[in-house]
């Protein structure tokens, strides 16, 4: 299958959840079939490349990976989204996929920047507002972006001009200030943090997880591309300083405003700022084994993210009290996984940065450690608060109560339809063996909390088949990271 | 109808200075004057003479996709601020007790002197770093031009609280930034990567202004 197929797929997938929100069986069925096309059908997109407008398209080993992920967790999130009742978002989940394939696809570093970036800026679309035609997150976010793509082409401009008089290396120095710069403030690495909390208050759970769990990496792919193609900018100047001082700052930021912090979406959007820390200090190394880590970090902070933000709709949108204690054992998993105390890979890759440390500055070890609790602090609270609001008995919901008619001619209309069908489906229900009927009607009347209950479990099972089977991921990252062309 | 060299000529009567003077014009309207249709106005005036600007760099018929697509935002802003106005009007008759709980109080008073203060310093720091600095030989004129309008549109996201408003000034930013990298780099995709950028910055900006408020009144430790 082609690029350019698969691009109609998808544009045809985010189109039918678009217009499949409207209904909430709909929506779901909706969902889910999306889901599993898109894996299918990325898959299958073949590995050469293809031109369009003397620019090259194709897709890396890496780059296909981390789409099929991608998507599987969009996808997870359409479904845990489709089962409440505001499903406004559920398009966007996948709508900006659109562009951001173009990003992984193109060997150019301006027409990606500009693809990321639209993808980011269609998810503004999907935020919520706290306040009518004010500004707030959302719009804040929007105006970063714009700044920030356009330091990102200045600094690739620097780039450009470099070879025309390679003696001038203030010329890599001003473009990495300004990538720095760029990248710094779309990644929120500290210190340019502070849109982060605005944008969390303002966006659902599930849309935060996209944008920070599945593109905000879409950065770090563009800056090693651009790597790729100018590997002086990594050689010549203090790049790789510059995202380790980053990565320290990300780390001990985020944990300490998780210790604060008892707003879900503040929460996860911290939590991930230390995880992001982690992957940042991972490519300071330079090495084929730190950017292996840092792709397993990567997909591991992706994961939970979405896992968090799955069972946290659910958790919303589902009354069953079984259902909320489920969603609350998964968003723990989720959120251990990504403060690195899952057993299995993202422990190994982060003890490894941590014993790194341990070594050479134990000041840094320690504070590491401060973060990493701070974070955990973070989320016990939060568990606290949301067993605080777990009701004692969820509220039983009258099915029989009587409705009055209503008084329009087309009210009328559709109450007489309605009792009809129902006399007649009460008719053909006595038919129907009783043991058979009653589960039916079970599934009928709890088919959100059964779903939702499959969905978390099979969640919370893939975290703990994810967390032992690390040898599997750490062999994986090494080979698809070692073809990247910066490594080479 | 006018044709495209008839349009040329018009373009020709502009000078540098008029130029100038009238994106000068242009940001201080954005910055000053409350009225939005006013603003509305400017934006498009400065969509206007920022494509004779970008003439001299680029195809004059390349130049005027740009003016289609200002024309294109103003109407998208035109509408959004058509669509909200009855709550704005409802906003202002509510009474003040009332329209507190409404909407969000402002961090510090921004009045007419505070932004004509803010826009004077605003045009002394361009006048200063023009001076001093050159980013990779830009010339002169789209510099210092570039360097008003993202500065202008800078100062106008700072001071308003107003969405609409934030987007004007986003689209003055876009619109310097746009002039000072073609200076640098003549090329016509980024330019034609602008016009588009422009485009679905006023879809979203359009969104955030009409959308209906999530307040609920919730900040810590909600579930």
């Amino acid at each position: 299958m082609s690029l350019s197929v698969f691009i109609l797929i998808l544009v045809a997938a985010a189109l039918t959840l678009h217009v499949a929100r409207y209904w909430r069986p709909l929506a779901f069925v909706a969902s889910a079939a999306t889901t599993v096309i898109l894996v299918w059908a990325a898959q299958n997109i073949g590995a050469g490349t293809s031109e369009i407008f003397g620019m090259h398209f194709g897709l890396q080993p890496l780059a296909r990976d981390y789409l099929i992920v991608a998507l599987a967790l969009s996808g997870i999130l359409a479904i845990a989204t489709s089962f409440g009742d505001v499903r406004r978002g559920l398009g966007f989940l996948l709508w900006s996929w659109v562009v951001w394939l173009v990003a992984l696809a193109i060997d150019d570093f301006v027409i990606g920047v500009f693809a990321w970036v639209s993808g980011l800026a269609i998810i503004v679309i999907a935020m919520e507002p706290r306040h009518a035609q004010r500004t707030g997150g959302a719009a804040y976010f929007l105006v970063l972006i714009v700044i920030a793509a356009g330091l990102l082409l200045i600094g690739h401009r620097f780039v450009q001009l470099f070879p025309l008089t390679p003696d001038r290396i203030t010329l890599l120095d001003s473009a990495v200030l300004f990538l720095a710069w760029g990248l710094g403030l779309l990644l929120a690495i500290a210190p340019f943090i502070l849109w982060l909390g605005p944008m969390a208050d303002e966006t659902p759970p599930p849309i935060i997880a996209v944008l920070l769990g599945l593109g905000q990496p879409l950065g770090l792919w563009l800056l090693y591309l651009l790597i790729g193609q100018s590997p002086r900018l990594l050689e010549q100047t203090d790049l790789n300083v510059t995202l380790m001082i980053g990565g320290l700052g990300s780390i001990f930021i985020g944990g300490l405003l998780c210790v604060f912090e008892r707003r879900v979406g503040r929460l996860m959007s911290y939590a991930g700022l230390l995880a992001l820390g982690f992957i940042l200090i991972d490519l300071a190394r330079g090495t084929l084994e730190g950017a292996a880590f840092a792709v397993i970090e990567i997909f591991a902070r992706a994961l939970s993210l979405c896992v968090m933000a799955a069972s946290v709709t659910i958790a919303r949108a589902i009354p069953n009290r079984w259902v909320k204690y489920l969603a609350l054992g998964v968003f723990l998993l989720g959120g251990l996984n990504l403060v690195g105390l899952g057993l299995g890979v993202a422990l190994a890759t982060r003890w490894n940065v941590l014993l790194d440390f341990e070594a050479t500055d134990r000041r840094i070890f320690i504070l590491i450690l401060l973060a990493m609790l701070g974070v955990l602090i973070g989320l016990a609270r939060y568990v606290l608060t949301w067993l605080e609001t777990l009701p004692a008995q969820a509220p039983a919901q009258d099915a029989l109560a009587p409705t009055p008619p209503p008084e329009s001619i087309s009210g009328r209309i559709r109450f007489r339809l309605r009792g009809a069908w129902l006399a007649w489906r009460a008719r053909a229900g006595q038919r129907v063996p009783a043991a058979v009927r009653y589960t039916a009607g079970g599934i009928a009347e709890h088919w959100r909390a059964l779903f939702a209950g499959i969905l978390l479990s099979a969640l919370g099972a893939f975290l703990l088949w994810y967390s032992v089977s690390p040898n599997l991921w750490l062999q994986r990252a090494l080979e698809t990271a070692a073809q990247l062309a910066f490594i080479r | 109808m006018p044709s495209l060299n008839d349009l040329a000529s018009a373009f020709a009567l502009l000078g540098t200075h008029e130029l100038e003077f009238g994106l000068v014009i242009a940001v201080g309207v954005v910055v000053l004057v409350a009225d939005w249709r006013i603003a509305l106005v400017a934006l498009a005036a400065q969509y206007l003479l920022v494509a004779v600007l970008l003439s001299t760099l680029i195809p004059l018929q390349i130049a005027a996709v740009r003016m289609i697509a200002g024309g294109l935002v103003a109407m998208m802003f035109y509408i959004t601020a058509r669509r909200v106005q009855p709550n704005r009007r409802r906003r202002a008759q509510t009474p003040p007790q009332e329209s507190r709980g409404l909407t969000p109080r402002a961090i510090f008073w921004v009045n007419l002197p505070f932004r004509f203060v803010g826009l004077t310093l605003v045009a002394v720091g361009v006048i200063a770093a023009s001076d001093q600095i050159v980013l990779l030989n830009a010339p002169l004129l789209f510099w210092v031009t570039g360097l008003w309008l993202t500065m202008g549109g800078l100062l106008t996201i700072a001071l308003t609280r107003d969405a609409l408003r934030l987007g004007m000034g986003l689209l003055f930013f876009t619109s310097g930034f746009g002039i000072i990298y073609l200076s640098i780099d003549n090329s016509l995709v980024i330019y034609a990567l602008l016009v588009i950028a422009d485009l679905v910055i006023a879809l979203a900006i359009a969104h955030i202004a009409s959308a209906p408020a999530h307040f609920q009144g919730k900040r810590r430790g909600e579930m």
